[in-house]
């Protein structure tokens, strides 16, 4: 114990020197700290800030240990079998930068004393139902509390303690989560809805769109009741199997399906605005083309948001956008594969100069590259739906070998190869 | 019977009073969520009683637990005084999709304590004598308009009773095809003496038809609605069916015309809807369709829904399994949902498609196989039970 004492009195008087190094200045002034060279410049950090003096000021500088020698000297000094000092030295070596050597003592104190919270949850470790647990596994252990429903433990127990010990932001987030949702489930509709509009400012899409929908529908439905208008989940009403788990009617938004159900509806909102667009821009799509790209592109952004409540709800929405997107762009490369058969019917005709003849050919190979930049355009709007528009993605790709094979003729006649 | 079930619900709120006073200590919220958690667990009657407790309070937000008695009332098939709480719900409600909800289960209710008479087929009610005038051809043209019909028949009294079962017919028509909306056209009807006369004038008689309808633009650019029917049969008696499904099937038809423009609609939904339009179910579709499906005669519905033209060895099966695959859909869906698959169809969806979006599901590629399952399984089952009805009756007789 003596023994324990005199090394924390040593680490104190190291802690207050602020490392070890000692600089003598010409002038007869000394200082303590941690000294680094650049050019022609001391530079000396010590516990209240950093000083610099020119080098030619400099008599001598005397280097002191590292803290890492520090901590050796002391671990030589403390009784290795006192779990309480060798927390401290941890402790220290945490705070000094020396993470690992840090790891390694707290992993000697658990051996001491199984028990030991400070040291626990130093390592991330939290204690549920007796075991102390990695982070990982706890979080695990939460999200299986969540499904079996205990609440109350969770709120009042386990996410508390992995609050304490959650450093990375996606950790954080899932313990907020879990959370909101516990609160939900335990009807504490007010704390749930604050919990999603944490959630949401603090998450990036889709996630915060989701949870955005939650704290919305808590926020309508205060009391949360929420009035379903149809059984949940819909196809059950159709397909055969199992019946659905919510009859229609008043329900409580704690019950998961209820809540599916209310976010559905917004999901189905969302769709509803999009289709409006999508309409709208229908109709433009003879008359004014970009107006029409536009309109679609706006639908698309209430698309995202009801697939970002719904994953893939409006899937079968974005392949018909894409579909149209391609017969417009079709109805403009039609125009230009137009020009270049005006253009080659015109090789045959006329009595050309070579210099006319040329400038058809430039023209002929204009027109083809305005014809492949349209089929690009297409492949690239159709890729990311190769099942559904199998048909599109090969007629264009086909189109463009074809595109690609003439503009190679073209080319070799223009250089007179 | 009345007054009993009023001192039964006045005990109720009077239990729910004395039951708000011992749990002075929950907020509104709690009482609401208590009486929810009893709606799920199956106890109606502790679910009014907590929300009728909640009501009596009268703290803020307390009115919304009207809607927890209603539903309560209703799960107890106490209809008039589920209505009666859907009223008071209403009356405070301001959220729309609430208030839709509410006002389609006041509906349900009215329907539960005095559903409309079964509408029976006109010409159930028609005495030989009746038939016998009906059969008789003038040689006038007599001319009769109801609010969308102008009926040309050469019988007086046959185009007044054509022109009022067209508007039954349009009706229900209506209900199942537009959601309740009305058709905003005039349409045209000729009634024929006779297959030959009815051959002769109609625009687009198919040679075995006995009515047919056109859509089209005249020369002037006016739309030509119109159907054309035939009054007597080949043995020369009054043709009840012409009253009872051609006229409705051919109706259905031109309003679908109308309905989806220039684009497809499925045969077999087409002439499914139309068999739905007719004035009474026919049950012999019913049992050839579940026969059919459960055999080596079925036309699996990916078949189905690509046919456009049907073969004489497959005609009967073929509108068989239209009618019985029609009806599942419409028996499943919400008239909404209904109506949007319809709209959905219009635009070129293909029919898993478009009952997945309007019943706004993730899409699923497996849909269209479960969905067929799905109705050959219906088809099955309710032919089964036909034959088992008929049997029993032919038992009892």
């Amino acid at each position: 114990m003596r023994r324990a004492v005199l090394a924390w009195l040593i680490m104190a008087v190291w802690a207050v020197s602020a490392g070890g190094d000692h600089v003598v200045l010409k002038d007869g002034r000394s200082f303590d700290g941690i000294v680094t060279l650049s050019e022609d410049k001391v530079v000396i950090e010590h516990a209240y800030g950093t000083i610099s003096f020119p080098a030619s000021e400099v008599t001598s500088i005397q280097r002191g240990p590292t803290p890492a020698q520090q901590l050796e000297t002391q671990l030589a000094l403390i009784d290795r079998s006192d779990p309480d000092a060798v927390f401290q030295l941890a402790v220290w070596a945490a705070d000094n930068d020396l993470s690992k050597q840090s790891n390694e003592l707290l992993r000697e104190v658990v051996q001491l004393d199984g028990d030991h919270a400070g040291a626990r949850k130093m390592l991330g470790q939290v204690r549920d139902d007796g075991k102390w647990l990695a982070l990982p596994a706890a979080l695990q252990v939460a999200q299986g509390k969540l499904e079996a429903g205990k609440y109350e433990v969770l709120l009042n127990q386990l996410l508390p303690a992995l609050e304490e010990v959650a450093k990375e932001s996606k950790q954080r987030l899932l313990i907020l989560h879990i959370r909101g949702h516990s609160q939900l489930r335990s009807r504490r509709f007010e704390q749930a809805r604050k919990s999603f509009e944490l959630l949401a400012g603090r998450s990036t899409p889709p996630d915060s769109i989701r949870y955005a929908a939650v704290a919305e529908l808590l926020k309508k439905h205060a009391d949360g009741m929420y009035v379903m208008s149809e059984p949940y989940p819909p196809v059950a009403m159709v397909l055969d199997g199992p019946g659905p788990a919510v009859a229609s009617g008043p329900a409580s938004l704690a019950r998961p399906p209820v809540l599916a159900a209310g976010l559905r509806a917004c999901a189905k909102d969302a769709i509803k605005a999009a289709r409006a667009v999508m309409d709208e821009a229908k109709k433009l799509e003879l008359t004014e083309p970009e107006a029409a790209k536009v309109k679609y592109a706006l639908a698309e952004k209430h698309f995202d948001k009801a697939d970002a409540i719904v994953p893939g709800i409006a899937h079968s929405y974005r392949v018909e956008i894409v579909r149209r997107r391609i017969a417009m762009i079709t109805k403009s490369m039609n125009v230009e594969a137009g020009k270049y058969d005006a253009l080659k019917a015109e090789l045959g005709k006329r009595d050309l100069t070579p210099a006319q003849y040329g400038e058809l050919i430039v023209g002929m190979v204009r027109a083809l590259n305005r014809v492949r930049s349209d089929l690009n355009a297409i492949l690239q709007l159709a890729s990311p739906f190769e099942r559904e528009l199998v048909l599109e993605i090969t007629d264009a790709t086909h189109r463009l070998q074809g595109v690609n094979a003439l503009r190679e003729i073209l080319m070799q006649e223009l250089h007179g190869k | 019977m009345a007054s009993r079930t009023a001192i039964l619900a006045t005990g109720l709120l009077v239990g729910g009073l004395a039951l708000a006073a011992g749990i002075g200590g929950l907020t509104t919220t709690d009482r609401i969520q208590d009486a929810l958690s009893a709606l799920a667990e199956s106890d109606p009657v502790r679910a009014e009683a907590v929300a009728a407790g909640v009501v009596g309070s009268e703290r803020d937000g307390a009115w919304r637990a009207w809607i927890v008695v209603a539903a309560a009332r209703q799960r107890q098939g106490r209809h008039r005084q589920a209505l009666e709480a859907y009223r008071q719900f209403l009356a405070l409600c301001r959220d729309p999709a609430e208030r839709t909800y509410a006002m389609d289960r006041i509906r349900q209710c009215r329907m539960a304590f005095g559903p409309p008479p079964r509408p029976v087929p006109a010409s159930k009610l028609l005495s030989r004598q009746r038939r016998a005038e009906l059969a008789e051809v003038d040689s006038l043209q007599y001319t009769e308009s109801t609010e969308h019909f102008v009926i040309r028949a050469y019988n007086a009294s046959l185009a007044k009773l054509v022109g009022s079962q067209a508007e039954v017919a349009l009706r229900r028509i209506c209900r199942i095809i537009l959601f309740g909306q009305d058709y905003p056209h005039a349409v045209s009807i000729y009634v024929w003496a006779d297959v030959a006369e009815y051959r002769k004038h109609a625009v687009s008689a198919a040679e075995w038809s006995g009515g047919s309808f056109t859509l089209r633009q005249d020369a002037s650019g006016q739309t030509v609605r119109r159907i054309d029917l035939t009054q007597r049969d080949d043995d020369g008696n009054f043709d009840v069916a012409m009253l009872d499904r051609i006229l409705p099937h051919e109706m259905c038809h031109l309003v679908l015309a109308e309905l989806f423009g220039d684009a497809r609609c499925p045969l077999a939904l087409n002439e499914g809807l139309a068999m739905m339009a007719e004035a009474e179910v026919d049950n012999s579709r019913v049992l050839l369709a579940g026969a059919a499906v459960a055999g080596d005669r079925k036309i699996a519905m990916d078949r189905l829904l690509l046919m456009d033209r049907y073969k004489a060895e497959n005609v009967a099966v073929f509108y068989a399994e239209a009618f019985s695959l029609t009806c599942f859909l419409h028996r499943r869906l919400t008239p909404e949902q209904f109506r949007e698959m319809l709209a959905h169809i219009k635009g070129g969806c293909p029919l898993d498609e478009a009952v997945q979006r309007a019943l706004y599901v993730p899409y699923d590629e497996a849909f269209l196989e479960r969905l067929a399952r799905s109705w050959e399984n219906e088809a099955v089952r309710q032919s089964q039970f036909l034959k088992a009805l008929h049997e029993e009756e032919d038992t009892a007789s």
